[in-house]
């Protein structure tokens, strides 16, 4: 089965080298680097994988759909998202992808609280589980994590889940699409790394509660 | 006749003029100047017979004829922000999409 890498990058030119270079090294060829409009040089620092350029900033939302369009026009059997800033790590993609490799779920999502090995701050902690909560609530899906970047789609979820939020909002239209359809998903454990970086460069947590908002009036007026 | 009629006849007059105008450039369509040319001629009536106001007024039960006009200018400022907002969202997702495609060009060699 043909796997695709997709990997949503905005002004990563430090890092997104050696991401690249960590999922060659497992063996993962086919990596398609989305550059939402960086102003570094994050299309050079990707060269060893397929760069597709937004010629402006869209956000990660925007950048994930145009990855997972390629991926599903050049024949991907199955799409891995993972994050542009080494907060994920590439040892986790055979369990991520397995279920869906033996057909048990369409769409298997990383989560960092099943297994120890994550070290989120308190508040970050706090922010995500209350995501989870959210979801459970608004959408029935219940999850012990939220706003994992790392997932793993079969062609059939990517085709159909479709993604309208450019921004970060994105996270969660995914798990209602999920349950819209009628998706089968799984939640795998997966480690995230927080570095100071990927700290500064993530989502802050006042963010979440303007995403939250913004799903609730999505729940409302759509 | 006071002076602020005056001064309200003159300004809704030119501005239904210019939104005449502006029809006849094609630069609006017909519903866009009808709707112009009924505001303004609303104003122009409102200018011209100011206790037509305090009618309505008594009609719906609210206090005072500003008060209608407050109430009504509120209303409609929210309903024209409501709109703005859908048409940028619009435009923003037919500009990730515009991106999208020139992203998703086959590259020339």
């Amino acid at each position: 089965m043909k796997t695709y890498i997709v990997i949503p990058a905005y002004n990563e030119e430090g890092k997104i080298g050696e991401v690249i270079q960590g999922l060659i090294k497992q063996r993962y060829a086919n990596i398609v680097v989305v550059d939402d409009g960086s102003t570094d040089r994050t299309a050079m620092a990707s060269s060893k994988a397929t760069v597709l350029r937004h010629a402006i900033n869209r956000g990660q939302g925007a950048a994930l759909k145009t990855g997972i369009d390629y991926a599903l026009s050049v024949g991907a059997d199955i799409i891995v998202t993972f994050d542009a800033d080494g907060q994920h790590h590439p040892e986790d993609i055979p369990a991520l992808i397995a279920p869906i490799m033996k057909r048990k779920a369409d769409i298997a999502l990383g989560s960092r609280f099943i297994r120890k090995g994550s070290n989120p701050p308190l508040l970050r902690k706090l922010a995500l589980k209350g995501g989870a909560l959210v979801f459970r609530l608004l959408y029935g899906a219940r999850l012990s994590d939220s706003h994992n970047g790392l997932r793993a789609l079969s062609r059939r979820a990517a085709s159909v889940i479709r993604i309208t939020c450019d921004d970060m909002t994105h996270a969660s239209e995914i798990i209602e699409e999920i349950k819209l359809n009628k998706l089968k998903y799984v939640e795998v454990p997966v480690k995230i790394t927080y570095t100071e970086y990927s700290l500064k460069k993530g989502q802050s947590t006042l963010n979440g509660a303007r995403i939250l908002f913004k799903m609730v009036f999505k729940k409302l007026f759509r | 006749m006071q002076l602020i009629q005056i001064m309200g006849i003159l300004i809704s007059g030119t501005l239904v003029l210019y939104a005449f105008m502006r029809y006849r450039a094609k630069r609006l369509t017909l519903r866009e100047f009808i709707l112009w040319a009924l505001l303004w001629t609303g104003v122009t009536i409102v200018a011209l017979l100011p206790n037509i106001i305090g009618r309505i007024a008594g009609l719906l039960g609210i206090g005072r004829g500003i008060d209608v006009i407050i109430y009504l200018s509120i209303l409609m400022l929210f309903y024209l922000n409501f709109r703005l907002y859908m048409k940028i969202d619009d435009t923003q997702k037919d500009i990730t999409r515009l991106v999208r495609a020139l992203a998703l060009r086959p590259k020339k060699k």
